[in-house]
């Protein structure tokens, strides 16, 4: 991060460069809107936080877009800077015909990527970390992910965190405590000290290491993975599911080549549907190529969906690749010619759903919005930078619960440690040594 | 010259003031300490020891710098003892108890050998900047003149003293007190709150009982502080510390008795140390704790006064002598002196520079409790690198300060002047970020470029540089020797160095054992020095490598014109920058008071 000039008027697109009926551009800095009066035209006075019309000229004084402007004065803007917002017409080549213009004939330049946030975190407009926040926000696609965008603004992560920080500053201050006060604290009770403070950094590093162990694409776009054997119905189900014929539908094994994907929306959620090609072996070297990427696919979806046929159900044990990738839930297909026994249906591990049963689709989504909210309710991080954190700091906190125990020296092991901490002020902070020896002064009695 | 002339004055003669005057009359200059009459030079008041875990290590920093106060301890020293002797070289703590009779008797001695320095025994009434420099005057006798001068007065800076609701004006028992610094000198900043310390009562040796006791003998095997001593030389003969403890009866004394005690009637408001906290503070923060440790030290060889560390008091002489008996051990113990608690006006350290230069008056140095610090070896450390900077300034030539990275007073000064303290500051380990590489071992390599620097050639300057060449050599040593492995011969030949790496050996036997079967004689301080530095490398290198990544920023030099013209931080904080003007971001980042947003700031615009 290297934003030299705060002071600079910046301008950027804030809506996405593509075609669309309106468009917001943005200019950040200290300014009037009188001081772009060249190119910007409007009638009457401007009020602060209140839509106007105006017109956008060319260097010969030429309308060249009609829109309206909105103009935040500092402080009481998103950055705390003076903000301009003109809203226009979504042509991308014109739009970037007018920030060339403002560019080339005023003191304005381009933003940077993250450069408006970054006034705002400037000017104490945003904390670190709701920068991050606000980035998935942007990004979310489904109501979880919006929901965990706002509890970082609202700094419920950090709120989390803040326990493991506490955590954190007692094991160092019993760190301290047996090198600097051992005379007042006898040995025994030190070392105990620090192992019991160690363990309990480590259960709250587990319980925020299998958070970070779900993958965020599982609940940012989940996927629900159509697979099974060739010619077991699972194309005839996917366009039944998307309510539409989108896939070629035949009754020759072999027909999907490649996946389809589709969205589909159940309960406000957006999911990715897949339908894949059967899994059989194959010398069809296309057909092989397909059959890869439904493994692929299959490593980490959101719902792995089998389908069988009914009368094909008896063999499922048999299927070699079902060890690998066990199924979350068996859509069992043709059950108008096969008689399906119940009992067979609970033996799985799995459940299983009779496709021909009339409440099939209102079943089959609520076990997807079920699996949902279940996967959702336990929090996983979904930054990427914290979950890559969560499991690097889960595996040096055993790397250095190791050391603890095996060595003597307990300088080795507090610079060991501060090395650990280093990675940990990223998602905690740092604290000072006086921090530390605070802590130590209030929890212990010592001295002469 | 006149008579009453000097290159640089050294106001006070404790710790700070002593080890002033001995650098700074190291150079040709001419030097002069001025201290209360009456008042015993270098004395210990409080605790009889010199040294201890982080301190130990700033008193070997002290005497390879060419300092006194390792001279000092290893000659007046009745017991020694290495803290966290188990727990590793890097936090291991040599500590000294002194005979406190002794050791400002041989201080005395020292620096009356000194052609170049002069005591004068008077007290200052007044200070006044004249044209190049300060004269100092008293209410009777000559006025003396000096370009530089050092500012060491201890608890003497308007000191007031409490036994229980007595007060006494004064430093010390039985002392008087220097005026305050208002009278002194205008336009210094005091701290807004004065500090307090407090002593506890001192015990007659013959009326203790003994018997009872835990004996702690004198460890043998403990180094000397000073480089030019024999490592494991005596000088007077042995004593014992004995260790007992408080029980409910004395905590319940000292809770019936707490109202009469100064610090809890509202008669001092000063702030003392949480880590020295007196015996009251004890029950009051920690009523259910009745078994405090009590450690009776010798004050003297003659075994007739014991300091009992751990029952720091001030309450009235009938409540110290009934806790007291309390005590196993004390049942008959006669008092010879009362504690009591002390509180003085300390300095505003904002406004001195790393060389502990006032910033805006030139020449006027500060060092020692008077700013706020705690313990005879912190202040002794600071009065070093004063009269060093005095002399250096004196000379016209550049200044030498000690680096936070390499040094423990370096730690400390950069501490005192970047950041604000509410309480006593003392020098812990944990304060130091490179605890590995600055460990009392290896003060003499850490020192050598410093004391180099001071381009004196005396002859403690060939010694120690004898010993840096005798370090280097074995350190060359350690990498090219290779022998078989000594644990599993069968995985070939290993460098020294890498033997001594390897975890289940104690390095410093290793390595002397290495260098007996190659026939080869060194020193035992440059022996250890090398082996607890190989044997931590590889530590040391993943501490470097992760400290220079993420303290990649704290070198940066700061554009404080820039950063104060900045409309997006608040003005407190511009506020609390510009009294501190730190020059690197690392500084910036350890200052206290300063919003995170104005340090992520700054660090966005670096």
């Amino acid at each position: 991060m290297n934003f030299h000039n705060l002071d600079d008027t910046i301008i950027a697109l804030s809506t996405p460069q593509s075609s669309s009926a309106l468009a917001v551009m943005r200019l950040s800095g200290s300014f009037q809107v009188t001081d772009f009066k060249r190119f910007i035209r409007f009638s009457g006075p401007i009020e602060p936080r209140k839509m106007k019309r105006c017109q956008i000229l060319d260097e010969n004084a030429r309308i060249i877009e009609d829109g309206l402007l909105c103009y935040f004065p500092a402080p009481h803007s998103y950055n705390g800077q003076d903000i301009l917002e003109l809203h226009l017409h979504g042509n991308p080549f014109l739009l970037s015909f007018i920030i060339e213009l403002f560019c080339q004939n005023l003191a304005i330049r381009p933003a940077r990527p993250g450069e408006f946030s970054y006034r705002a975190f400037a000017n104490k407009k945003l904390a670190f970390n709701q920068l991050e926040g606000l980035k998935s926000l942007l990004d979310a696609q489904s109501i979880y992910a919006v929901h965990q965008a706002h509890g970082l603004l609202s700094g419920h992560l950090t709120e989390e965190l803040e326990k493991l920080h506490d955590q954190i500053l007692n094991h160092r201050a019993h760190l301290e405590l047996s090198i600097d006060f051992s005379v007042d604290v006898g040995d025994e009770q030190s070392r105990q000290l620090i192992l019991d403070s160690y363990q309990q950094v480590m259960s709250t590093i587990s319980v925020l290491n299998r958070r970070a162990q779900i993958e965020s694409h599982q609940v940012l776009s989940p996927q629900i993975v159509l697979y099974g054997e060739t010619n077991s119905g699972k194309s005839t189900l996917f366009n039944r599911l998307l309510a539409h014929d989108r896939a070629i539908v035949s009754d020759i094994a072999g027909t999907t080549r490649d996946y389809l994907s589709s969205s589909l929306r159940i309960e406000r959620n957006e999911y990715q549907l897949f339908d894949t090609a059967g899994i059989r072996q194959t010398d069809d070297a296309i057909e092989w190529a397909g059959i890869e990427k439904v493994v692929g696919l299959l490593k980490s979806p959101f719902c792995r969906v089998l389908v069988c046929r009914a009368d094909q159900l008896v063999n499922l044990s048999s299927l070699p690749y079902l060890a690998d990738f066990p199924p979350d839930l068996c859509l069992v297909t043709h059950t108008d010619l096969h008689k399906l026994q119940f009992m067979l249906l609970t033996e799985f591990e799995f459940p299983c759903l009779d496709v021909h049963r009339d409440d099939f689709i209102s079943s089959f989504e609520h076990f997807i919005h079920q699996r949902f909210t279940r996967i959702t309710s336990s929090e996983p991080l979904i930054i990427e930078r914290h979950r890559q954190l969560c499991q690097k700091i889960h595996q040096l906190w055993i790397d250095y619960g190791d050391l603890l125990h095996e060595q003597q020296d307990i300088a080795i092991i507090a610079s060991e440690l501060a090395i650990v901490l280093d990675h940990l002020a990223e998602l905690i902070g740092n604290e000072s040594a006086d921090d530390v020896l605070q802590h130590l002064f209030s929890s212990f009695c010592i001295g002469k | 010259m006149e008579q009453n002339q000097f290159d640089i004055i050294v106001l006070g003669a404790g710790h700070a003031g002593v080890e002033a005057a001995y650098i700074a009359s190291q150079f040709p200059l001419r030097v002069a300490m001025v201290t209360l009459p009456g008042v015993e030079i270098a004395s210990a008041p409080c605790n009889p020891a010199i040294g201890g875990v982080g301190k130990g290590q700033v008193v070997r920093e002290i005497d390879a710098l060419g300092g006194l106060m390792g001279q000092l301890a290893d000659r007046a020293g009745i017991q020694y003892r290495t803290l966290n002797d188990s727990k590793g070289a890097a936090v291991q703590g040599t500590r000294i108890q002194i005979d406190k009779d002794l050791y400002p008797k041989i201080a005395e001695q020292e620096l009356n050998k000194i052609e170049n320095l002069t005591i004068i025994r008077q007290k200052v009434q007044s200070i006044r900047p004249v044209d190049g420099g300060f004269e100092i005057s008293g209410s009777i006798g000559p006025k003396y003149f000096c370009q530089q001068l050092v500012i060491t007065l201890g608890t003497f800076l308007a000191g007031k003293m409490h036994c229980g609701s007595e007060q006494t004006i004064g430093g010390r028992v039985g002392q008087q007190s220097s005026l305050s610094m208002d009278n002194l000198f205008l336009n210094i900043k005091t701290a807004q709150k004065r500090f307090k310390t407090g002593t506890p009562p001192r015990i007659k040796g013959e009326t203790i009982n003994f018997d009872k006791l835990e004996i702690q003998p004198s460890d043998g095997q403990t180094l000397n502080f000073h480089l030019a001593h024999n490592p494991f030389q005596r000088f007077i003969d042995q004593k014992n510390c004995y260790l007992t403890r408080t029980n409910e009866q004395t905590i319940g004394i000292i809770a019936e008795n707490k109202h009469l005690s100064p610090m809890y009637s509202g008669q001092i408001n000063a702030i003392g140390a949480r880590y020295c906290p007196s015996l009251e503070d004890k029950v009051d923060r920690y009523p259910n704790k009745t078994d405090h440790h009590v450690f009776l030290e010798p004050e003297t060889s003659s075994e007739q006064s014991y300091y009992p560390s751990g029952l720091s008091s001030s309450l009235p002489r009938d409540v110290q002598e009934s806790f007291v008996h309390s005590v196993a051990g004390l049942e008959e113990a006669q008092i010879r002196v009362h504690g009591y608690a002390v509180e003085y006006d300390v300095l505003d350290t904002s406004q001195l520079s790393l060389t502990l230069e006032h910033k805006e008056i030139a020449g006027l140095f500060f060092a020692g409790q008077v700013n706020g610090t705690s313990g005879y070896e912190e202040a002794a450390g600071q009065g070093l690198v004063a009269g060093l900077n005095a002399a250096l300034n004196a000379l016209n030539r550049p200044s030498i300060t000690l680096k936070r990275a390499d040094s423990y007073i370096g730690v400390m000064i950069e501490d005192l002047v970047t950041q604000t303290r509410d309480e006593p500051y003392r020098l812990f380990t944990a304060r130091c970020e490179n605890r590995l590489q600055n460990r009392e071992d290896n003060a003499f390599v850490r020192m050598y470029c410093y004391r180099l620097a001071m381009g004196l050639n005396s002859l403690f300057d060939q010694l120690l540089s004898h010993f840096n060449q005798q370090y280097q050599i074995l350190s060359k040593i350690c990498h090219s020797y290779r022998c078989p492995h000594p644990i599993a011969p069968e995985k070939g030949n290993l460098s020294f160095s890498q033997i001594l790496q390897l975890p289940q050996l104690e390095p410093v036997q290793t390595l002397t054992d290495l260098l007996q079967t190659h026939h080869l004689q060194f020193d035992i301080r440059v022996i250890r020095a090398v082996a607890y530095t190989q044997s931590y490398d590889g530590y040391i290198q993943r501490s470097l490598k992760q400290s220079a990544k993420v303290n990649s920023l704290d070198e940066k030099k700061l554009n404080l014109k820039k950063i104060l013209a900045s409309e997006n931080i608040s003005f407190e904080c511009k506020q609390r920058i510009s009294e501190i003007s730190p020059q690197t971001f690392g500084q910036l980042r350890r200052m206290n008071g300063l919003r995170s947003s104005t340090i992520a700031l700054v660090a966005g615009t670096l």
